[in-house]
């Protein structure tokens, strides 16, 4: 393909359990260091399920913007603060780490050929505290804002105002797959010369509200020691632990970016996208949908499945979850596994950030030479046979890398990244 | 509200800003009015603007008041004095001194004693 139709990846910014940086984030996958640990607002005798991977140097006490606690090197205008949940708090401090990383000018972030495309559940907590004030004290008693800052696309809404985004705008909402449909659209924009540069954006609160209700249907962890759970692909897995923070990629026309000189993290090769058409909750037993998802994505990278050498698992360490996928890998890679992890069982599960999250991952894995490891495994589960999965650090770097995703709907997403050359 | 509501509330505001909302919480005096607004509108000028609060007083946009922020301190004024300004006397009001006028003709006509806890 003419250098002119591929899409690349030149800056990543990260604010997630496991770093608040890029460095921080690359150290703690070298090294094994987890995010996940007792969640303060989930530690109460009534709440079943206590761990998450908490968002280190951030803290929204109340509702009031002045009391919100930031990392030192973290300066948000007022004008733009009002307006913002706490998960657009995280994404527009990884939305600078990620211009600054790309080395991007003002005027290419704000120019008609810079779009901006974004995932979040939206904000639970600001939802709930601004219908309650709204019926308790009246319509208003609400802030101008409450609706934008509370509703699933309120991530466009405030980034296109905070960076003066220009070119087109636009939130995916699909459910744990939503940032890496946002991904592989973006890839289109840029393969289709729509944009030259393209934001995708993940984010999501990190709080009760955002959290706990994955409880309800009992896929989340009820332990307790960090060191052993969540654990995809092992026998005693008993659910996710969840998280929030934000990822973003810079993505850009392949030639944009040699021709201003950026440092290219990888070339994004390829996505597909199917529907189990199955059930609301529940994945498809066989992983058919998922299978279908990996094929597509090979096809468009014009790739077959003996030149993936690592696979960023979705594995939230569900039950029903990380088998199916088990069986869609076996039945798209046969006898020639790749390396396959879960970094969620490090990290936590980000939810609809989760496939930004992950290809921010890959990306670093592809440039580190280094694969990251599935932490917490102590037996694999014989669902695992055949799969090559990372339980213990391997000197292998990948150079073609898959990232997986998969979603309440039965909505499964499959990314190609490979080193750009 | 209470005291620590208030206090949390109007975090960052000027200490004369939160005693006058305090008392006036007790009293729903009329002439504490006047201070309260003059209060608020002044947190939200710019800090090199401060000492010219009389002067922003005459308009709704002075110095760079922009409608999101003066919706903010409308929802801070009514939060502060426990009443709402409608959406008619919002579009009649053309100053913060004609806004200071009206609210003082609705606390008086509202009587004295304390304010509703909300």
């Amino acid at each position: 393909m003419s250098i002119s139709h591929r899409a690349v990846v030149t800056g990543l910014g990260f604010i997630t359990s496991i770093g608040n940086n890029r460095a921080e984030v690359l150290e703690s996958l070298r090294t094994h260091r987890r995010g996940i640990e007792i969640h303060p607002e989930l530690d109460r005798p009534d709440v079943p399920y206590k761990l998450a991977g908490t968002i280190k140097g951030f803290d929204f006490p109340t509702d009031n913007r002045e009391t919100w606690k930031f990392p030192q090197d973290l300066t948000i205008p007022r004008t733009i603060l009002r307006g913002l949940p706490p998960h657009g708090v995280f994404a527009y401090a990884a939305m600078l780490e990620a211009i600054a990383d790309a080395g991007l000018k003002s005027e290419d972030v704000s120019n008609p050929r810079t779009g901006l495309m974004c995932a979040s559940a939206g904000s639970a907590r600001m939802l709930y505290r601004n219908v309650h004030t709204m019926l308790h004290q009246g319509v208003h008693r609400l802030h101008p804002n409450g609706v934008s800052m509370s509703i699933a696309g309120t991530l466009n809404f405030n980034l296109v105002s905070a960076f003066k985004i220009k070119g087109p705008a636009t939130g995916f909402v699909d459910a744990c797959s939503s940032s890496a449909v946002a991904f592989g659209h973006a890839v289109d924009s840029i393969r289709n010369r729509r944009q030259d540069i393209v934001f995708v954006v993940g984010a999501e609160d990190c709080d009760i509200f955002s959290i706990l209700p994955f409880g309800s249907c009992r896929a989340l962890t009820s332990a307790t020691d960090s060191s052993k759970y969540p654990c995809a692909f092992d026998v005693k897995r008993d659910g996710f632990a969840a998280t929030g923070g934000a990822a973003v990629l810079v993505m850009e026309n392949a030639e944009h970016a040699r021709a201003r000189g950026a440092r290219i993290y990888a070339e994004a090769l390829g996505w597909g996208q199917t529907s189990d058409g199955y059930d609301v909750m529940a994945p498809e037993p066989t992983g058919e949908g998922l299978q279908r998802a990996m094929q597509e994505a090979m096809r468009d990278a014009k790739i077959d499945a003996t030149e993936v050498d690592y696979v960023n698992a979705h594995a939230t360490a569900t039950q029903l979850g990380d088998p199916a996928e088990c069986r869609a890998l076996r039945k798209v890679f046969g006898a020639n596994s790749p390396f396959i992890s879960s970094t969620k069982s490090q990290t936590g599960h980000a939810l609809s950030m989760a496939g930004a999250l992950e290809a921010a991952i890959c990306c670093l894995s592809i440039q580190g030479q280094f694969t990251p490891v599935s932490m917490n495994i102590s037996e694999l589960d014989p669902e695992c046979e055949g799969l090559r999965i990372v339980t213990a650090p391997v000197e292998h770097g990948p150079r073609t890398v898959m990232s997986n995703s998969s979603a309440f709907g039965g909505a499964n997403v499959s990314l190609v990244l490979r080193e750009f050359r | 509200m209470n005291e620590s509501e208030i206090n949390e509330r109007f975090l960052n505001f000027s200490p004369p800003t939160i005693e006058a909302i305090r008392e006036y919480r007790r009293s729903r005096n009329p002439q504490l009015v006047s201070a309260i607004v003059n209060g608020i509108v002044e947190k939200y000028l710019p800090p090199e603007m401060r000492d010219r609060t009389p002067e922003a007083m005459k308009s709704l946009n002075a110095f760079g008041i922009e409608s999101v922020t003066l919706m903010e301190i409308i929802l801070d004024i009514q939060d502060a004095l426990d009443l709402v300004i409608t959406d008619a006397e919002l579009r009649s009001l053309n100053s913060f001194d004609e806004a200071t006028k009206l609210l003082s003709e609705k606390v008086a006509a509202l009587g004295a004693g304390p304010a509703a806890q909300n």
